[in-house]
């Protein structure tokens, strides 16, 4: 019965209803009917069990032609415990499939359900003629975070129903319907209606009604006032021809970006042509006076404590607001730390004004999360200093000197909303302002002893990155330290055992096990696991790449991680991170809690509860690769 | 007698070796297991196209059938085929099927076309909605093209539904209510193979029914839907 096809309208209906969804909406027509062609159609009714672990080994796949179907873990009862409603579109159970296991999921129709069957023989044959197909089916983590990301930002906006956004549409920020004038007008017309209506500024038009420039406040000022251009004039001759001009569509953020680029105060909104209004810098500062480029000149002129540590709050703010528009992680943090790492540059200069250390030519280090750029938006303070041993200069003195000016930072910072470190990890304490031979000792101390202390230590110095002064400094310390654990292998299998010990909270079924009151502690438990993994095996590899996801990009052709394992657990990190800053975000609108690294996992959507259990097995994958490593 | 040697009641002039050879394999077939389980064997879902809704006078066009095995549809155990005619029917008819004139005077030809139908179904009972019709039609063309008297067991879901469902049979008559009450996806109406796969999909929410209403086997679940008609009429 196989070799049958269907009728062409049956395959090309059936391909229809498909397309609908992801991601048989980017395969080729020829694949999407093949798959179409080999389809059964099976009728679940309310409350029926479509799969379950009792159903054995996975031999095809259900995509949902309509209904709801819902997933549960059989080992929990509540509620609560919900794994996720599938709906129209949506394929399970992918993974048990690829693996040829039974699920170890239950999957139960909530309402009558029509479900498409795949059998395993076609479905691999359209896994292999399909690039998008098998990108779908083995990529499900980067799939699920596309659409959690979506999630994200309709979580987000609709809170915000009526607050407008940096991604909300131009079209949402227009005051007031445009206010025009053929091109032929006098400028004294022009200024009349200004002050009329009282507006800023005036499109002007040709005959056809479209717009060919623009006139503004400023333009009177320059162009007429202190021009002495007689009043009489037609407009055309001192307007701004070929104004900007954007679609509706086009989100604040991209209109910022353009007029802080090209210098534009002024952007003509249009729909389809029709011009419908005028979006001025002032609106759009008026909306958000935050902006990456703003704030960054912000903090670099910011001439005190006060004015920076203002700045600094603004840093948090843009991040929440960045969360809120669903910007990925790695690059939410990445600019969070940028900015950062400006606070923390301003706040030397500023202590650099009352201490002369200058001369000194010392290079101040960013560690532990700062080093890896991983800050989240609730970071306590980690850094260093290094200086160089000058012949004829005394070590001590140099120290004395360089700990006033580092307490003066610290302090800074700490004022900008950096706390201070408990564990005291500042360049203000003598024993983390050391010289540069006495780093390599330290260093070289830490390699060949390796006790716990050492190894606590490594964890945090070893992501050192230099913030401001001679990075020079930094490359040696760092050349000296690849060099020297390479040949350590003692050091790094302490490392990997340390590193073991921490396990993802995941339970025999794949379920995730919390903690206390069920929760569990996103940093402890599960970043520190990409983090540690990625330090040991970029160290083993001789890779100086210090993020956490560079540092696998580095190393994963090396130890042949393939691309696609490293871009997923680099995703799964990278989501782990999001959730970090979304509970530390909602802690600061008072959720209130001393851990803002705990969560409750029922308390996630179904979706993300998903990623995080996948995310949770890929720092369990990436662990037992350390621990295969070194033999554990 | 002789239809145990031959299997039409009077021989067709023209008739193939391979519609022969067709006809005689189907007419050897064993009759379905009128006991086994309603929702378990096969099913044949058919619906037909004709010139026109006169069952006596009108010819038939096309005819569609799709298997249902199991419970489930399987795309690929789907049949199609369109009838060639003499000369194609009025435009308001074309506009309701949308087979056009070229492809009813270029398509198959009539006792082929029949007997491949026949290889097709099988022995298995078949389904329609409105049966009768799709029944009297096929009953004609078997009769003209392949001269004998085709005559085998119908399930109308038009009569089955009511039952199932109780609560809808008054509100609910044509193929059109039930499709929308149960919001049942209609790619292209009026093609043969279209709508037997909208009718298919009745079938399979019927099936698990099929003993809640009084009938376990497949053999009870027909009788019920003949009973039901006969009743009705009465």
């Amino acid at each position: 019965m196989n070799e049958r096809q269907p009728p062409p309208l049956l395959t090309a209906a059936t391909a229809d209803v498909l397309r609908k969804h992801a991601p048989f909406d980017a395969m080729r027509k020829a694949d999407l009917e093949h798959l179409a062609a080999g389809l059964k159609l099976r009728y679940f009714a309310k409350d029926m069990v479509l799969l379950s672990p009792d159903s054995g080994r996975i031999d095809s796949l259900f995509i949902v032609q309509r209904g709801a179907v819902q997933v549960e873990e059989p080992t929990q009862v509540s509620l609560n415990t919900l794994a996720g409603t599938l709906a129209d579109g949506d394929c399970f159970p992918v993974g048990a499939l690829i693996a040829g296991r039974a699920t170890t999921l239950r999957y139960r129709a909530l309402r009558d359900t029509f479900c498409y069957v795949l059998d395993e023989t076609r479905f691999k044959e359209v896994m292999a003629r399909s690039p998008e197909f098998h990108a779908f089916c083995t990529r499900r983590l980067a799939a699920l975070l596309a659409t959690s990301r979506r999630g994200t930002r309709e979580a987000y906006s609709n809170r915000a129903a009526d607050e407008l956004t940096m991604a909300s549409p131009l079209r949402n920020a227009i005051r007031h319907a445009p206010v025009t004038l053929p091109e032929s007008a006098s400028v004294r017309q022009v200024l009349e209606l200004m002050k009329s209506r009282r507006i800023g500024s005036i499109v002007l038009t040709d005959g056809g009604g479209h717009p060919t420039g623009i006139f503004t406040q400023t333009d009177v000022l320059n162009r007429v006032a202190l021009a002495a251009q007689p009043l009489d004039r037609p407009v055309a001759e001192v307007m701004t021809r070929g104004p900007a001009t954007l679609p509706a569509s086009t989100a604040l953020s991209e209109a910022a970006q353009l007029m802080a680029r090209r210098g534009f105060r002024h952007v003509l909104v249009t729909d389809e042509d029709l011009l419908i209004g005028v979006i001025s810098e002032r609106d759009l500062f008026g909306l958000q006076r935050l902006s990456m480029q703003g704030l960054r000149k912000d903090i670099g002129r910011a001439e005190s404590v006060d004015a920076l540590a203002f700045a600094a709050r603004e840093v948090r703010e843009l991040g929440t607001a960045m969360l809120a528009q669903g910007v990925a992680a790695e690059q939410l943090t990445q600019f969070v730390s940028a900015l950062n790492d400006a606070v923390t540059e301003r706040a030397i200069e500023l202590a650099m004004q009352d201490h002369d250390v200058a001369g000194i030519g010392f290079c101040w280090m960013g560690l532990g999360s700062e080093g890896r750029g991983e800050q989240t938006l609730a970071t306590d303070q980690d850094n260093a200093i290094i200086f160089p041993d000058r012949e004829g200069e005394d070590r001590q003195a140099t120290r004395e000197r360089l700990l006033a000016f580092a307490d003066q930072v610290n302090r800074t910072l700490d004022a900008c909303g950096f706390p201070l470190c408990k564990g005291n990890i500042m360049a203000r304490n003598p024993a983390w302002c050391l010289s540069d031979t006495e780093w390599h000792e330290r260093f070289d101390d830490w390699i060949r002893n390796s006790d716990p202390e050492a190894l606590l230590n490594a964890s945090i110095f070893f992501d050192f990155r230099a913030l401001h002064g001679d990075a020079t400094l930094v490359d040696r310390l760092r050349e000296f330290l690849l060099d020297n654990v390479k040949d350590r292998p003692v050091f790094l299998r302490q490392m990997a055992a340390n590193a073991a010990q921490t396990r993802p909270p995941l339970g025999l079924f794949g379920d995730i096990v919390g903690g206390e009151g069920g929760t569990i502690d996103l940093k402890r438990q599960v970043s520190r696991v990409f983090v540690d993994c990625a330090r040991i095996l970029s160290l083993a590899a001789g890779v100086g790449a210090v993020s956490t996801a560079e540092r696998l990009r580095a190393t994963g052709p090396r130890i042949r991680m393939s691309d696609d394992d490293v871009a997923t657990a680099i995703d799964a990190f990278q989501f782990v991170q999001m959730l970090r800053l979304r509970a530390q975000d909602s802690l600061d609108r008072g959720a209130g809690a001393s851990e803002p690294n705990r969560i409750d996992p029922d308390s996630l959507n179904t979706l993300d509860r998903r990623i995080l259990r996948e995310s949770l097995r890929q720092a369990r994958k990436l662990q037992n690769r350390v621990g295969l490593d070194y033999q554990l | 007698m002789l239809s145990s040697l031959w299997p039409f009641r009077r021989a067709r002039a023209g008739l193939s070796e391979e519609v022969t050879q067709l006809v005689r394999q189907w007419r050897g077939l064993p009759e379905y297991d009128q006991r086994r389980p309603a929702a378990s064997g096969r099913w044949v879902v058919v619906d037909v196209e004709s010139s026109g809704l006169d069952a006596v006078n009108d010819s038939l066009i096309a005819v569609g059938a799709l298997g249902v095995v199991d419970g489930a549809i399987d795309l690929a155990d789907s049949f199609e085929v369109i009838l060639r005619q003499d000369a194609p029917s009025d435009t308001g008819n074309i506009e309701v099927h949308g087979i056009g004139g070229t492809e009813q005077t270029e398509g198959e030809d009539p006792a082929l076309a029949l007997a491949a139908f026949l290889d097709f179904i099988g022995k298995d009972p078949l389904v329609a909605f409105h049966a009768p019709f799709d029944a009297t039609m096929i009953r004609r063309a078997v009769d003209r093209h392949l001269g004998f008297s085709f005559k085998r067991p119908w399930l109308d879901v038009a009569d089955i539904a009511p039952l199932a469902w109780p609560r809808y049979a008054s509100r609910l008559t044509g193929l059109d209510d039930w499709l929308e009450t149960f919001e049942i996806p209609v790619a292209f109406r009026h093609r043969a193979i279209a709508d037997c796969l909208v009718t298919a999909q009745l079938l399979l929410m019927v099936l698990p029914n099929a003993r809640g209403i009084g009938a376990a086997t497949a053999g009870e679940l027909v009788a019920l839907s003949a009973s039901n008609r006969w009743l009705s009429q009465g």
